[in-house]
């Protein structure tokens, strides 16, 4: 057997130091995309593939999803929850980031309390929420009626989304506060010294400087929570219960047709919709990355 | 050393995800551990299942077979549905209604009326009429053919439950052709009962005068077939919105639930309220507000008097037939529950696996309807002392109430689409029945636009 080169021995050591990675995303990642490929171009439910022969319908399910005004809608619903989750999140987080990253008494106390909802189980916080929410029995609308505000149904048809995302939104603040404090403990302070000493105020600092400073931070968290918002399920399932068209997620709606055992709309069509679901995140992150390149500083980047 | 390491850690992940999964009966393999798959077993009623299964455990102890209950956590039928996808199915399990044609007609399920001809202990005479809903033939659905389950209790899951106590308080306020009298063996009418529901819920100045909230897609799913309609047209995608029965019974249904709905059979008693509007995101669930008298009436089964403790909530508990529509003489009560036990046609063990069901139907089935939970699948049983002479005096009033309602056969399964799942069912009747309760649709927009969706759903155009 002819011996390896130098150059080999470092490849097949490579190979060999990233086999247990390579065989966990093998058995975890690609064989069931591949597997969902496969089930999408076929009709066949979660319990039915395993004794009868999957109907081959080739693009067939994929069609049917753009007919199905349920998940066509529920593409709407997904892109407005991650948006606006993702949006006031971030600016909320931001703002008591900026906040917190100055020196004050009780600091170290308030970025706990801040960080609190973040360590509470999903669960939990449903079922926390469940009860501000519940329709007649609210603490919510009771602190609303002391200001002379009528009762709101706050998981009724239209409001019932928007209460999600007030969930959403409280428990994901801490997290992103944190990382948005880490970023705003590397902007350099001599730039901003300099940059008051020419009498900037903070506002205008904050956008001209400390804004573009933390940028590839922005980014970072700007891809990770409209992601997150768009494969949004459990929370929605939870808090709302049976869904509607103004508040099923395109993840759910998935789910909802995945464990289907009777009519055509089974796993192959939920595979096929979450073929679509993937696409559609695909898309969004190429676009980050490619306006990333003209609106984020990296401060190791070659001019 | 690393690269062994990273070798070695590499091969111990391959093995590990190839040798996941267990030994035993589970998928048709062979063994002598049946599994029994349940939906939790941590109630009472589990702990009582777990006796009677190490009873039979001790009975073939010497030939070697024993069962284990497992209970897979979270959604029981999805977690079903995975097992059977990865061949790792359950011997014996549950099974409802709703998932029942999809496993029959994928032949999961093993025929039991060789093992019921064969057996002395339990035969089809032991069991209920309704039990023939678990009868399924490839050619006419369910209801015929060959046996695939055994219920295991069941009970009219839509009967009215009302506080008797705030009933009689009532009639003592009001004069007296203003009294109101609930009959227990005549149903009330849907509009006397909105008419009273409404007028309790304002008189008594309670938060409701009735809830839907239990099942309320299968509640509508009742009150349709007590109307004599049919939910579905012929070709089981079009809703049958065409048919008097059916759009009655929706206009009771939103009667019920919605304040603005207005409808001449049910004219509003309460300034406008509708006696059931708790609707979304109630904190406290239905049992538990009528336990704490915010609400006049609830509908639930006999199941509910054990399983929320009805007896210690302080007023007398009134039951009486589910309402009927206007017109109607005839009582009919839905049953939306009659889990059944099914075993897997790929078991290795079915014999051993039936002769389980066997002793759960007969001696075990005799334990169980002492707590007097709900009426026993075995006839025999439910008409033996042991369920209709209990000690406990309000016990036996209960059982022998409803058990003479389905002994005059007036209990009748609920009928589901095979073409649609009911979830998708419920989703969809939810968007428009929330739209309508939102003022954004009206009556006749809600029945056309949910005739579409369905429809939509069902066949794709």
């Amino acid at each position: 057997m002819k011996k390896l080169g130098a150059k080999g021995k470092a490849t097949l050591n490579f190979y060999l130091f990233i086999l247990p990675w390579i065989v966990g995303f093998a058995c975890f990642t690609v064989i069931p995309m591949a597997s969902s490929l496969y089930f999408s171009f076929h009709n066949m439910s979660v319990i039915s593939f395993v004794s009868v022969k999957p109907e081959f319908v080739a693009f067939g399910n994929y069609a049917l999803v753009f007919r199905d005004t349920m998940f066509l809608r529920s593409i709407v619903n997904t892109f407005y929850y991650s948006a606006v989750k993702t949006v006031v999140g971030l600016a909320i987080a931001l703002l008591v980031a900026v906040l917190l990253n100055h020196r004050f008494r009780g600091n170290k106390v308030a970025r706990t309390l801040v960080y609190l909802p973040a360590i509470i189980p999903m669960v939990a916080g449903t079922m926390l929420w469940s009860q501000l929410f519940s329709s007649d029995f609210s603490l919510l609308n009771w602190v609303l009626s002391w200001f002379g505000i009528p009762a709101v149904d706050w998981l009724g048809y239209r409001n019932a989304m928007g209460s999600v995302l007030l969930m959403s939104i409280w428990s994901g603040i801490g997290p992103s506060m944190l990382i948005f404090l880490a970023a705003l403990q590397g902007v350099p302070q001599d730039i901003a010294e300099a940059a008051r000493l020419d009498g900037c105020g903070p506002v205008r600092q904050f956008f001209v400087i400390v804004l573009p400073m933390i940028s590839s931070t922005l980014l970072y968290l700007l891809i990770t929570n409209l992601i997150g918002g768009l494969q949004a399920f459990a929370e929605q399932q939870l808090i709302i219960g049976i869904g509607t068209d103004k508040s099923l997620t395109m993840a759910w709606n998935v789910v909802l047709n995945a464990f289907n055992l009777d009519g055509f709309k089974t796993m192959g069509y939920a595979s096929a919709q979450a073929w679509i679901l993937f696409f559609i995140i695909m898309l969004f992150t190429l676009l980050f990355f490619k306006l990333s390149k003209k609106f984020v500083f990296y401060a190791g980047e070659r001019d | 050393m690393k690269k062994c390491l990273c070798a070695m850690l590499a091969f111990v992940l391959c093995l590990g995800c190839f040798a996941c999964g267990e030994g035993g009966t589970r998928g048709g393999r062979s063994g002598k551990t049946l599994t029994y798959l349940v939906s939790s077993t941590t109630d009472v009623h589990a702990v009582k299942l777990q006796g009677i299964v190490d009873k039979f455990n001790e009975q073939v102890k010497d030939e070697g077979y024993k069962i284990e209950i497992e209970s897979p956590g979270g959604d029981y039928y999805q977690s079903l549905g995975n097992l059977f996808a990865s061949q790792s199915e359950p011997d014996i399990f549950l099974m409802d209604g709703g998932n029942f044609n999809a496993y029959a007609r994928l032949g999961y399920l093993a025929p039991l009326d060789g093992y019921l001809e064969a057996s002395q202990a339990l035969g089809t005479e032991d069991l209920w009429d309704i039990n023939s809903y678990y009868r399924y033939d490839r050619d006419t659905g369910i209801g015929s053919g060959q046996m695939y389950g055994l219920i295991k209790d069941f009970s009219p899951d839509f009967m009215l439950l009302y506080n008797k106590t705030m009933l009689d308080n009532y009639n003592k306020k009001v004069a007296a052709d203003e009294k109101i009298v609930i009959s227990d063996s005549e149903p009330l009418t849907w509009t006397q009962f909105y008419r009273y529901a409404s007028k309790i819920q304002k008189e008594m100045s309670i938060s409701y005068g009735t809830s839907i909230g239990f099942e309320s897609t299968r509640h509508l799913m009742e009150m349709i077939q007590q109307s004599g309609g049919k939910m579905f047209e012929s070709d089981n995608a079009t809703l049958n919105i065409g048919n008097a029965g059916v759009r009655s019974a929706f206009e009771y249904f939103c009667a019920l639930q919605c304040d603005h709905a207005s409808f001449a059979a049910y004219p509003s008693q309460n300034g406008g309220k509708a006696p059931a509007s708790y609707t979304t995101g109630a904190s406290v669930a239905e049992q538990q507000a009528f336990k704490q008298q915010k609400m006049f009436s609830i509908f639930n089964g006999l199941w509910s008097f054990y399983t929320y403790d009805f007896d210690s909530a302080g007023f007398e508990v009134g039951i009486a037939p589910a309402p009927i529509p206007d017109g109607s003489t005839e009582p009919y009560m839905g049953c939306s529950g009659m889990i059944a036990n099914c075993i897997s046609s790929r078991s290795k063990n079915k014999d051993v696996a039936f002769r389980f069901l066997e002793y759960y139907m007969t001696e075990g089935m005799k334990e169980l309807a002492g707590i007097g939970f709900n009426i026993p699948g075995n006839k025999t049983v439910a008409s033996s002392d042991v369920f209709l002479n209990p000690a406990n005096e309000k016990v036996k009033a209960r059982n022998n109430y409803f058990y003479d309602w389905v002994q005059a056969g007036k209990v009748h399964p609920i009928e589901y689409n095979s073409r649609i799942s009911f979830n998708k069912l419920e989703t969809h009747l939810n968007t428009q029945l929330s739209k309508y309760v939102d003022n954004k649709l009206s009556f006749d927009d809600l029945l056309t636009q949910l005739q579409k969706a369905l429809k939509q759903e069902i066949t794709g155009a």
